[in-house]
């Protein structure tokens, strides 16, 4: 049951993503919904459910409009590893730590997919530029991790993650 | 225990890196006339973006259908409006039309009507992040599509194929940061590139820039592509000037075009397929 409404979280977000990102952009830019799903995912649960869901999410990313078929998958796969080491080691259901997991977190899966595919590509995009839409996507990340760290933790029905 | 046993999870790790590295690597192919590889990993990631698009797509539909419930008994009453002053706009062209076909045959000047081969084909998908702005049609070189063939809607013009496969192929669109198109302003006959934007291109705007200093460009000016570059063929409409901006350098004159496309709202698109003929 919990595993269905994990992925039934994932499909509702990876099409509001997908589709409806420009009714909650800011100024322009798009949070990136299923990024700070996988992390509360994977620090609340901290299990291989949450990396195999999180691989499906960033290969779902891929097959939808990648660029590059692969990337996010493989991104979403060692970050959710990441992630999972971070929850069960440091995490201890502080929501502060989430907040400041997301925004890192966002700043370096913007700063590699930019370096792949502008600086090393030579794909353009001025410093202004992508520091605005860093500093934008960090902001709606965070803000909407708030309500999508609350949904996934009342799927936690055990409570083992949190008491620990 | 033996290795594999001991190193199961890492083994794991490693086959699934591996297999998403060569699909990396597969997937980067350059595929300008598709080579066999990037072809049939093209041709099986096709109907599945095609699947995708449609499960997103109707959802979308439906949740914009009960948003804008409301509206629909204004909108349909402006719309009424709109066909009424249409039908006595298209009566006068008609007239228009006729009295410059009798002048341009008492003249002997050719037709310079441009009949295009159009193929219509629909989004399967388009990136989601905030960096491009790119999508993949469900059509290709099965349909007689190619590189550099030029994508268009009623609207205006979107922007063109960068890369082609049997059943598929990728647009680059003119509002993505990498995007360049020769332009000219249809009042004056100034040459431009029309250049994309990070800072815009969420906004369906692109940069207007390489423009003469002595130029008379004013708000509103209509801006269509001249043709230079060898991408796309003169006299398709791109958008309307909305800003002049100051340009640093004080050689040229710049501008911001906001563009006749609507690129959020896109699904279906028409490609002008083969050579133009004029």
């Amino acid at each position: 049951m919990k595993s269905f409404l994990h992925y039934l979280f994932f499909i509702i977000l990876f099409i509001l993503q997908t589709t409806l990102s420009k009714y909650i952009s800011f100024f322009g830019v798009f949070p990136n919904l299923l990024l700070v799903y996988v992390i509360c995912l994977c620090l609340i649960f901290s299990d291989v459910k949450s990396i195999i869901l999180a691989t499906v999410a960033g290969l779902a990313l891929d097959l939808y409009g990648g660029i590059v078929i692969g990337f996010n998958a493989l991104f979403y796969m060692y970050f959710s590893l990441a992630t999972v080491y971070f929850g069960e080691n440091f995490f201890r259901g502080r929501r502060a730590v989430t907040l400041l997991y997301t925004a890192i977190s966002t700043f370096l899966y913007e700063i590699i997919y930019y370096v792949l595919f502008f600086a090393i590509w030579n794909r353009g995009g001025s410093f202004n530029n992508v520091t605005y839409i860093l500093f934008m996507e960090i902001l709606c990340n965070t803000i909407f991790v708030l309500p999508i760290y609350s949904l996934v933790r009342k799927t936690d029905v055990s409570g083992f993650r949190l008491s620990k | 225990m033996s290795f594999f046993a001991r190193n199961k999870f890492k083994i794991i790790l490693g086959v699934i890196t591996l297999f998403f590295v060569i699909i990396m690597a597969l997937s980067s192919i350059p595929k300008n006339s598709s080579g066999f590889v990037g072809n049939f990993f093209g041709m099986l990631i096709s109907p599945v973006q095609k699947c995708v698009n449609k499960v997103v797509s109707s959802t979308e539909d439906f949740m914009v259908f009960i948003l804008n419930m409301k509206s629909y008994e204004k909108d349909n009453e402006k719309l009424k409006d709109e066909i009424s002053s249409l039908y006595t706009e298209v009566r006068e062209t008609e007239d228009l039309k006729k009295e410059n076909e009798t002048l341009r045959n008492m003249l002997e000047l050719k037709s310079r009507e441009v009949e295009y081969d159009l193929v219509a084909s629909e989004i399967i998908a388009r990136e989601s992040d905030n960096w491009y702005c790119i999508f993949t049609l469900d059509k290709g070189t099965n349909q007689g599509l190619a590189k550099n063939d030029s994508v268009i809607t009623p609207d205006g013009l979107v922007g063109h194929i960068y890369e082609v496969g049997k059943n598929w192929s990728k647009v680059i669109t003119i509002v993505d940061s990498t995007s360049s198109v020769g332009a000219v302003l249809k009042r004056t006959g100034d040459t431009a590139i029309i250049e994309g934007s990070l800072d815009y291109q969420n906004e369906n705007m692109c940069k207007l820039t390489y423009l003469s200093k002595n130029a008379n460009i004013t708000e509103g000016d209509y801006i269509e592509t001249s043709g230079m570059g060898g991408i796309y063929p003169s006299g398709l409409y791109i958008g309307r000037v909305k800003e002049i901006i100051a340009d640093p350098n004080g050689i040229t004159q710049q501008a911001l075009v906001e563009t006749a496309v609507n690129f959020g709202d896109l699904r279906q698109v028409f490609v002008i397929r083969g050579e133009i003929t004029e």
